[in-house]
């Protein structure tokens, strides 16, 4: 009995700490003829921040008009949220990368706001 | 008999303790580092005196909406407890870099802090609080007079029914009282529905005019091929409402995968449309 009491409250501790777990974004990329699209939505409750200074990152065999692989928000169409990445050249079925992205949100109430990095595959 | 009873009894005690601390929310949810000593000189305070510590961003509007509020308790509590501020990452769109001063922590009205505020451009003093909450800001923490945290909030605080008593508390050597300090997410469902709304009555509803607009967002969208494309935050004027909309050809209706999710009201919304990309109709249901 003392065993299932325990095994309770730990399920409950471990509630209560994913509760305070903030929200993260969700990113979704599309590969286009000879470009990748990556639109970045904002967690439920927030709206993106567009005063912080963001950079995506990208990284792998991705055949980039830029070079470095590094953009900043001059590159985020703010209507479409979306980041637009040119290619040189249309992406090969073996070419991969990876991003790695820092974006801003605040919630909708203004009481806060945040940064927060993701990661992911292209 | 009346062990298998008291250990009911126990379980639906702690089990409802359980659910009822989840009700409460964050509130009650104690930071871990909350009880942790700190490192006077890190911070740039005195010993032996509360502090407030508060970190925040130029980026971050309530950040600086805070403040006027803050100028108002260096001001109005200079004797019992003292406020540093530190400034993290830089404002330049792009860039990563902090500024090199500090000039620009201004609120919005104009008003500029009357405390002390430096730089803490990498982070480091903040990520040593480890706080709960992530990299959110405003982040505030209150520190006794043995340089321990009893307090971590992360949001504004309103100045009259928080900040101020919770600083009165401080310097009075107890432990502030406040209430959901770590970033609120919005419930996920709200209880009751509401289907197969027209266009004109979920608009009311959302508490907005115009459709037009909504419009002209799906079908630029549908112009593009950018089938999973959202509506236009500019064109969108349901800023509190959950939305999804749906292209509709051929018999069957095309998911716009884009949510516009500002979870206040919890309605969604489906426009459909005819082949040419004119409107045909919209349904809302809000939960």
């Amino acid at each position: 009995m003392r065993a299932a009491v325990l095994g309770l409250w730990l399920v409950m501790g471990a509630a209560q700490a994913a509760a305070a777990e903030a929200p993260a974004a969700e990113i979704k990329t599309r590969k286009l003829e000879k470009t990748i699209v990556m639109q970045v939505n904002p967690p439920k409750g927030t709206h993106l921040n567009f005063e912080g200074p963001w950079k995506l990152e990208i990284t792998g065999a991705v055949p980039l008009a830029n070079k470095t692989g590094v953009y900043g928000l001059e590159s985020f169409d703010q209507k479409t949220r979306s980041f637009t990445l040119e290619l040189m050249r249309g992406l090969k079925a073996d070419e991969a990368g990876s991003y790695h992205l820092v974006y801003f949100i605040c919630a909708e109430n203004n009481s806060w706001c945040k940064r927060t990095e993701t990661k992911g595959t292209l | 008999m009346r062990s298998s009873a008291r250990a009911l009894l126990l379980t639906a005690a702690v089990f409802l303790a359980g659910v009822f601390s989840l009700a409460g929310c964050y509130g009650r949810i104690k930071n871990p580092n909350e009880g942790r000593r700190i490192d006077v000189k890190a911070y740039g305070i005195e010993s032996g005196k509360p502090a407030l510590l508060v970190f925040g961003a130029v980026w971050c509007k309530p950040c600086m909406s805070e403040i006027p509020a803050l100028n108002r308790a260096s001001r109005d509590l200079s004797a019992g407890v003292q406020i540093a501020s530190f400034l993290v990452e830089g404002p330049q769109k792009g860039v990563s870099a902090a500024p090199k001063d500090t000039e620009l922590v201004i609120a919005p009205g104009g008003e500029k802090p009357s405390y002390r505020v430096t730089t803490d451009s990498s982070w480091n003093l903040f990520d040593g609080l480890q706080a709960q909450s992530g990299r959110a800001l405003p982040t505030m923490v209150f520190v006794d007079r043995s340089a321990t945290i009893v307090r971590i909030v992360q949001r504004s605080m309103h100045y009259e029914s928080e900040l101020l008593p919770a600083l009165q508390a401080l310097a009075a050597g107890a432990p502030p009282v406040v209430e959901n300090p770590v970033p609120e997410e919005p419930p996920s469902e709200i209880p009751g529905q509401r289907k197969n709304l027209s266009f004109a009555q979920w608009s009311a509803l959302s508490g907005n005019e115009s459709t037009g607009t909504v419009y002209s967002g799906v079908h630029a969208g549908w112009q593009q091929g950018l089938e999973d494309f959202a509506f236009l935050e500019d064109d969108m004027p349901f800023r509190a409402a959950k939305m999804t909309a749906f292209l509709y050809a051929d018999g069957r209706s095309y998911p716009i995968q884009g949510v516009w999710d500002a979870s206040l009201t919890g309605c969604k919304l489906t426009v459909f449309f005819n082949r040419d990309g004119s409107y045909l109709r919209s349904e809302g249901i809000c939960r």
